[in-house]
């Protein structure tokens, strides 16, 4: 039994199983893509996002911290 | 003459049909060589699977747009963050002495609260229930015995009745003279019931309506 048969005999044989598969797959892709692109973005954004301008306000101040609570 | 022509005509026929029945059992066509275009190591379940994977991605990807459609439209009809906000309202115990009535605003509406002595707790226990027109014992009306939380609205025709007065000792409505006992309870009056209790919560010396 190679892997492509397994695949095809575990999720595609049955219809059932192959529907199952594709809603099943349905929730879980929604939560991580969402984690994924929101990793992305923040990679790209480094230095740019409120956390770290956040952060560099907290050393040289900290009247700009009692504003967001 | 007509003999041979006959002649020739049946050995025509004769050949005719022979040839029909020989290429209704074999066909001419001659089936191109497709090998040049297989795959060297052909391997039917992994086109298969291809096949099967693409159109499942083509469901999976429509269901979950399906599903965050659905979502959106849920997620609008409930209450938003500032309704939610508006819900509930905090009331710090500790600043109300014993015996004192506080009125705070909840959704609009007034909400009593009060720290009931320990002579007002065994006096609205001492009133015997059945004789009451909307009965309901003190526990029944109370988390806890010395807190007394409940709507202000008179249950006649909506005024806010009056704390401390009246001739049980609890709270008169002004507008046609409903007397209320200090459990809240209806004792004399055109008021129908008891006043409303709101869903509260208290932990520890904080008071949450709502």
């Amino acid at each position: 039994m190679s892997f492509q048969s397994v695949i095809y005999n575990t999720f595609f044989k049955r219809n059932a199983t192959y529907v199952t598969a594709v809603l099943f797959g349905a929730f879980a892709f929604q939560p991580s893509y969402d984690t994924f692109i929101t990793r992305f973005i923040e990679n790209n954004n480094k230095g740019k996002l409120w956390s770290d301008v956040k952060a560099k306000l907290g050393a040289s101040g900290e009247d700009e911290d009692e504003d967001d609570e | 003459m007509l003999s041979l022509r006959s002649t020739i005509s049946k050995t025509l026929n004769k050949t005719v049909s022979k040839q029909f029945q020989q290429s209704a059992l074999k066909s001419t066509y001659q089936t191109p060589n497709f090998n040049k275009y297989l795959k060297d190591h052909k391997d039917a379940d992994k086109s298969r699977n291809y096949t099967y994977v693409m159109i499942g991605g083509l469901g999976l990807l429509s269901s979950a747009g399906a599903k965050s459609t659905v979502e959106t439209f849920i997620s609008s009809m409930s209450a938003s963050a500032d309704v939610l906000a508006m819900a509930k309202v905090e009331v710090d115990l500790s600043s109300i002495p014993e015996g004192k009535n506080v009125i705070v605003k909840w959704q609009g509406k007034p909400v009593f609260v009060r720290h009931r002595t320990g002579e007002e707790i065994s006096e609205a226990n001492s009133i015997d229930v059945s004789s009451l027109k909307d009965p309901q014992t003190d526990s029944d009306r109370v988390k806890q015995p010395e807190w007394l939380v409940m709507l202000g609205v008179c249950t006649h025709l909506g005024c806010v009745p009056i704390g401390e007065s009246g001739d049980f000792g609890g709270w008169f409505c002004p507008c046609h003279g409903s007397h209320y006992d200090i459990s809240g309870r209806i004792r004399r009056g055109p008021a129908p019931l008891n006043l409303e209790i709101p869903t509260y919560e208290i932990n520890g010396s904080t008071l949450v309506v709502g």
